[in-house]
């Protein structure tokens, strides 16, 4: 079934979202503030997968959506709006473009229906203990003997590995050279024998991110993604959408609702200092928006994304952490209190746990000004990231 | 109003460019007279060219990068106001032929006993006033000069009560129009204000790519390349907003909306300015403080335009008082 999203007028297309939402994601999954496990959300996953709607920025061809960045946009508020649950879908949005752009044709049918159905769910084996910023500088080896590759080493930080089946992988299989050379990019199953996974709980009191330990797991060659030793170039080519996506207002935009609800609970709303700090972080929000959709335009007029789109991961980034103190203040001693938060009401020190990781993932935004100022800018002399 | 087309904004910017790039003339006034940048937007039949804010936002852009913009701002709110209100009458007139320099007065002003009352300040100098009183719409000359505004313009004190008052127009559009072209003049006065933004941020990048201290060029320090990174993030984020905002003031929209898209735009616009003011001021040294240096017509125009129509804590209350419009209960579907 493929259907032509970008020619539907606009709000017909927000109209179908809606009752779409309305009808098939239940209340009792609606404004959750805990990521929840798969066995939670997957039927609302797989009714997305039904409709030919899990995968907006995907192909047609390949049961996409194709929306335009406009649309993309439009479909993440409306999302959003209904507060539809946290989903594992880093293989929708990280992994399947990356293979879409560098699989063999036997990749493409191996993966991509699975990951659309979700019968496969990956998690982002890129971090390291010694490598994190300086990503290039992982050690994690891979060593192929014939058609196996065989891991041995350790990840870290990696959202959801204990809840993934797959991780697609960076490692080193050869060692001489420029850093950047002689990095793989490998598709493993997480039931392969050798691997271990351990979580880590965070500030906001949840199991997110893991340790993940190789002790010599071995996949088949036919796994890796792009050639043997050329992995960055895969791994380089999603950054740009992971900034996109990571610089898109969706944050601090419910970081805004939170702050207004803040603001009444606690009974702020006629005084001017708040009605102003309202005023300054909706136009956090509604500028921070009027740059994603510059950037989303660029991309749809030549399909490539400059390394300009830090200054949009910066923006949408500290605008949530400037809201989410705000509401934290608002909250004064409110906000104190260490429960569990619950769907829809506010949650401020939670939301401020919350509001730290953007600034350090995606590239830490310290990264991302030296991309600006380097690349961009032209300023002192040119590092390789 | 009918936008520009891509060819026409093409060719403005270009002439506007090529106009920034060329010598200063001694009559300044003149060329941008016989340019017509100065009643575009009046309607042609009234000799001007029928242009709206996205014309006048490209040419006041465009001079303001030689900090050659004076007065477009002021000429095109002036010459709005008529063309929405009062095309036929002899301030259009005085406009077109460029016989005559005439401004909008925006300010607070009482209707006395048939006469208008109250004093302007701080306005442009100008042969013609447009002031907008008691639903009408009034021509008034008699300002008198009265000191230089920091960017070195003169300025303009207004005494109603002796002034003499012709009525160019009577009934509520006077208001509504003034209303319009406030809001437009915001985005003209912003176009302005990143154009020097953008001049300052070029000026300062070359500076820290020449200036060598401690055996490296300035920007070899990552201190100052964060601090530039962010300048740039702050001028890149106020383009976005200022064109995304005109683009969808050029074809007209209800007044809420185009009051809230101009102050939300001005206020970022005055932000990315004062930030890029402080900014490249720290990075030049002891020469970011000389009169003689390279920012200082750039910084003293922005501290001249920061306040014109609004300093960004004023639009924020205005804003405020239009209503936000992401409001937590419009955000929720029924389920939820
Ligand atoms: C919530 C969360 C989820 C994550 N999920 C994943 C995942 O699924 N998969 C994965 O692979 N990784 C994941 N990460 C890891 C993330 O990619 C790294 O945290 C990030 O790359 C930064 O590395 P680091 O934490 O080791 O910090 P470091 O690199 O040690 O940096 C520490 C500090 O030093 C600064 N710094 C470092 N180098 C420079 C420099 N050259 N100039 C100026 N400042 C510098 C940084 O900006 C930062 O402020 C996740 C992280 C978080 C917070």
């Amino acid at each position: 079934m493929s259907r032509d999203w970008n020619a539907m007028a606009e709000e017909d297309f927000r109209a179908h979202l809606r009752a779409f939402i309305a009808e098939l994601c239940p209340a009792n999954l609606r404004h959750l503030r805990l990521r929840q496990p798969p066995t939670v959300t997957m039927p609302w996953y797989r009714a997305l997968h039904a409709a030919g709607m899990i995968a907006p920025g995907w192909p047609a061809e390949f049961g996409g959506m194709a929306l335009t960045p406009e649309r993309h946009l439009v479909y993440i508020e409306e999302m959003e709006a209904a507060g539809t649950p946290w989903l594992h879908d880093s293989g929708v949005r990280n992994l399947g473009p990356a293979i879409i752009a560098f699989g063999t044709d036997a990749q493409k049918a191996e993966y991509l229906p699975k990951i659309a159905a979700g019968e496969q769910i990956w998690c982002q084996g890129y971090s390291e203990p010694g490598a994190g910023s300086d990503l290039a500088s992982l050690r994690c080896a891979g060593r192929i003997e014939g058609d196996r590759i065989t891991i041995t080493g350790q990840k870290i930080w990696t959202t959801s590995a204990h809840h993934a089946t797959h991780c697609f992988c960076l490692v080193r299989t050869a060692g001489d050279g420029p850093k950047q050379h002689g990095i793989t990019f490998v598709l493993v199953d997480m039931a392969t024998p050798g691997i271990t996974v351990r979580p880590i709980r965070n500030l906001g009191g949840e199991d997110d991110f893991c340790e993940v330990f190789f002790d010599g797991a071995t996949v088949g060659t036919d796994c890796i993604l792009g050639a043997v030793d050329d992995g960055w170039k895969v791994a380089r080519s999603l950054l740009g959408f992971e900034r996109i996506w990571a610089g898109s207002p969706r944050r601090a935009r419910r970081a805004l609702d939170e702050l207004e609800a803040m603001v009444r609970t606690a009974g702020l709303e006629d005084e001017g200092l708040w009605q102003d700090r309202l005023v300054q972080a909706e136009f956090d929000v509604l500028d921070g928006q009027d740059l994603y959709s510059r950037f989303a335009d660029l991309v749809s007029v030549d399909g490539t994304i400059g390394t300009e789109v830090s200054a949009l991961k910066i923006h949408a980034t500290e605008a949530f952490q400037r809201i989410s103190d705000w509401t934290l203040e608002a909250a004064g001693e409110r906000g104190t209190r260490d429960d569990a938060p619950l769907p829809g009401q506010p949650a401020p020190a939670f939301t401020w746990f919350e509001s730290r990781a953007p600034t350090i993932f995606s590239g830490a935004n310290e990264i991302h000004r030296n991309i600006l100022a380097q690349r961009v800018l032209g300023l002192g002399k040119r590092v390789a990231s | 109003m009918i936008p520009l087309d891509p060819d026409v904004s093409r060719m403005i910017a270009d002439s506007v460019a090529r106009h920034a790039a060329g010598q200063a003339t001694a009559d300044h006034l003149s060329s941008l007279q016989s340019q017509g940048w100065l009643h575009c937007a009046l309607p042609e039949a009234s000799g001007g060219l029928g242009f709206g804010v996205d014309a006048a936002a490209l040419i006041a852009g465009g001079l303001a990068r030689a900090c050659q913009a004076e007065p477009v701002a002021t000429c095109f709110m002036a010459a709005r106001m008529l063309a929405l209100v009062a095309p036929d009458s002899p301030p259009a007139a005085d406009l077109a032929s460029g016989r005559r320099l005439v401004a909008l007065a925006d300010g607070r002003v009482r209707v006395d006993g048939g006469r208008l009352a109250g004093t302007l300040t701080h306005m442009p100098l100008a042969e013609v006033y447009l002031v907008v009183a008691d639903d009408a719409l009034f021509a008034v000359s008699g300002g008198v000069e009265q000191g230089t505004r920091l960017d070195g313009m003169p300025l303009a004190t207004l005494d109603l009560q002796h002034a003499e008052a012709t009525r160019l127009s009577q009934g509520p559009q006077a208001a509504e129009a003034l209303r319009q072209v406030r809001a437009e003049g915001r985005l003209v006065v912003a176009a302005e204000l990143l154009a020097h933004a953008e001049v300052m941020l070029d000026i300062t990048l070359d500076h820290m790519r020449t200036r060598q201290q401690f055996g490296q060029s300035l920007g070899h320090f990552q201190a100052l390349q964060h601090k530039a990174a962010d300048l740039y993030g702050a001028a890149l984020l106020s383009r976005a907003v200022l064109d995304a905002a005109i683009a969808r003031a050029a074809p007209g929209l209800a007044p809420d909306d185009l009051d809230r898209l101009a102050c939300r735009a001005k206020a970022r616009a005055n932000d990315a300015a004062m930030a890029m003011a402080r900014g490249a001021i720290q990075m030049f040294g002891a020469l970011g403080i000389t009169e003689e240096g390279p920012l200082a017509p750039h910084v003293r125009r922005v501290l001249a335009l920061v306040p014109l129509l609004g300093t960004s804590a004023e639009l924020r209350r205005a804003y405020a008082r239009i209503g936000r419009v992401l409001k937590r209960n419009t955000s929720k579907d029924q389920a939820a």
